[in-house]
């Protein structure tokens, strides 16, 4: 089934983006956002986590030492994403969503460009809280 | 695999001695292609470190880069006529895509390859997206001129 946005999202929510790699951060050396490419999944879908639903401890055991980062809800919508809960796609990770966009017919890909870049723009660099 | 297209092999055939046409192939086997252009040695290494790793990871996407995807940055940048460039930055997009960036100071091209050789050629200015557009196959060769204005005339 196709992936819609869910209005029980608030737009307040924040929503972190694993930056998998260090290039997916900017400025490369001393990130303060996420890069353009972190939201540039070649098939509109980027994998993204609710922070207050988040299990932070269960991603760092993932993905250690990796860095977050974070968009509102709201500022996906008003990029062009829409955001949706996906809970079955990420091998149990709790508070997965989709931050997807549909590319229209129209110089789709561009515009889709253009609609990362404004997101990552907005975004920042979130640190959880994890107790050792 | 990455191969590269024709034309360009020709040309690096060309730059040095006269060869025979059936020695030809052994030369360009065993000549680094850094003598040509040094950018493109490293972004042909950084592209091969990407296809040789990458899986799916759930929470993130799906990290693989496909041969078919790789064979057409290839031959994107196999398509640049530019000798000395700035060395690009090859990063991965879930997905299965690539994207290419040239920056110098405050200008940057970049071209993202995704799967089903989809192609897109951006360039930015401090930070702002000042074009983007989708090239077709048969037109790969527009790269050199907006890599011509980023590093202007040589």
């Amino acid at each position: 089934m196709p992936f819609t946005d869910d209005p029980s999202i608030a737009d307040d929510v924040m929503l972190v983006r694993v930056l998998r790699y260090a290039s997916w951060a900017y400025p490369k050396e001393q990130p303060t956002r996420p890069a353009s490419v972190a939201f540039f999944d070649s098939n509109g879908e980027n994998s993204c986590f609710i922070v207050n639903e988040a299990e932070f401890d269960k991603l760092a055991e993932k993905f250690p030492d990796v860095k977050y980062g974070a968009v509102a809800a709201g500022q996906a919508r008003a990029a062009g994403f829409y955001v949706s809960r996906d809970d079955d796609g990420a091998d149990g990770l709790a508070g997965h969503v989709i931050l997807g966009f549909n590319m229209p017919d129209i110089n789709g890909l561009a515009k889709y460009r253009k609609a990362a870049e404004r997101l990552a723009k907005g975004g920042s660099i979130y640190v959880p809280y994890l107790i050792k | 695999m990455i191969t590269m297209d024709r034309d360009t092999r020709l040309e690096k055939v060309q730059e040095g001695e006269a060869l025979f046409r059936d020695k030809a192939c052994t030369h360009l086997c065993v000549a680094p292609a850094s003598i040509t252009a040094p950018w493109l040695a490293a972004a042909v290494t950084s592209l091969w470190d990407i296809q040789k790793s990458g899986s799916v990871e759930a929470g993130v996407g799906d990290l693989r880069v496909s041969e078919e995807t790789a064979a057409c940055v290839g031959r994107v940048l196999g398509s640049i006529r530019i000798q000395w460039l700035p060395t690009p930055d090859v990063v991965r997009v879930s997905g299965g895509g690539v994207v290419l960036r040239w920056s110098l100071d405050k200008d940057e091209v970049e071209v993202a390859v995704l799967p089903e050789e989809k192609v897109l050629l951006t360039t930015l200015s401090a930070g702002e997206i000042a074009e983007s557009y989708e090239l077709p196959p048969t037109q790969y060769l527009r790269v050199n001129d907006v890599l011509n204005s980023l590093v202007g005339p040589s």
